[in-house]
């Protein structure tokens, strides 16, 4: 999902913790490194303390190179120790829509 | 308040539902459902919810794709049906053959202090799940009505919703455990078998 949609899931990531359920989730950033779009910033800054606050785990990416080994230990934290792991793949990383302009 | 048209006794719907059942994977909706359907077993293949309002569809669905063999029961109040209608939508979408949403509508938040759902005012959650791909969608508002719809539920292959109007007398208290990491563990036990909580 992108950022915005973490904002969407809050009351779902309490069956995550109260159950102790896996859960890998992969973000793409908006809000951030460039962004057009003043309406993303807001999710933008907060998607990362509302996983945190939802008691998630981040684990973010701005290097293309390490995606793939990054995501790798991302869903063996997931599935290893029952819980919510966020792998954040940054505006930097994923490059900045810019709608034309 | 009083239901806007007919309807069939809440504990008589209840009972219907989950008559003889066995197999099947039943995931119940918070508040009054979870009450109804403890009443009549506290069912390791239960997986009541006491939070996380809308999500009983969605938790259906998972369970519905990962178990294809087993039937899967959704059992939840107009109010949590309302709170999650995207669910339907991505459970169309999906198309299991195994997933089947009963909802007891009795057209008030019966938790909060009996404040009007949407359904109250003419909201017909069957007709928005035939929109949505569902098929052959129901309302039950009498006996009758509810024996098909019971019929649909337990037995019929596909996707299916039944949305029955039910009374609005208070649920029987009972309660299941309130452990999420319990109701999960005992749940997977009855389904996986006692390995399936060393992975």
């Amino acid at each position: 999902m992108q950022s915005g949609g973490i904002g969407n899931c809050m009351n779902m990531f309490t069956l995550i913790s109260n159950c102790r359920f896996p859960a890998l989730v992969l973000v793409t950033m908006r809000g951030e490194w460039g962004e057009f779009n003043p309406w993303q910033i807001p999710m933008g800054r907060a998607a990362g303390p509302m996983v945190e606050l939802a008691g998630g785990t981040i684990c973010r990416v701005e290097i293309a190179a390490e995606v793939g080994p990054t995501v790798e230990a991302a869903a063996k934290l997931t599935f290893n120790t029952s819980g919510l792991v966020v792998v954040m793949l940054g505006q930097k990383l994923l490059g900045v829509k810019s709608f034309g302009k | 308040m009083k239901l806007n048209g007919d309807c069939v006794k809440r504990e008589l719907a209840v009972q219907e539902l989950l008559a003889g059942r066995s197999e099947e994977l039943v995931v119940i909706g918070l508040g009054s459902p979870v009450w109804d359907c403890t009443a009549i077993e506290d069912h390791a293949l239960n997986f009541p919810l006491w939070g996380a309002m809308g999500s009983a569809a969605m938790i259906g669905l998972g369970l519905a794709l990962a178990q294809p063999k087993r039937r899967v029961l959704i059992i939840t109040g107009d109010g949590e049906m309302l709170m999650g209608l995207g669910s339907l939508a991505t459970i169309a979408a999906q198309k299991p053959r195994n997933l089947a949403i009963a909802v007891l509508d009795n057209e008030i938040y019966g938790e909060t202090g009996g404040q009007r759902t949407h359904t109250s005012f003419g909201v017909r959650l069957a007709e928005m799940a035939r929109g949505a791909g569902f098929e052959r969608p129901i309302t039950a508002i009498d006996e009758e009505s509810l024996t098909r719809a019971v019929q649909l539920v337990r037995f019929e292959a596909g996707s299916v919703l039944v949305n029955i109007k039910v009374s609005q007398d208070p649920s029987p208290l009972v309660m299941p455990p309130r452990e999420g990491v319990v109701l999960k563990n005992r749940f997977r036990e009855a389904l996986l078998g006692p390995d399936a909580l060393k992975e």
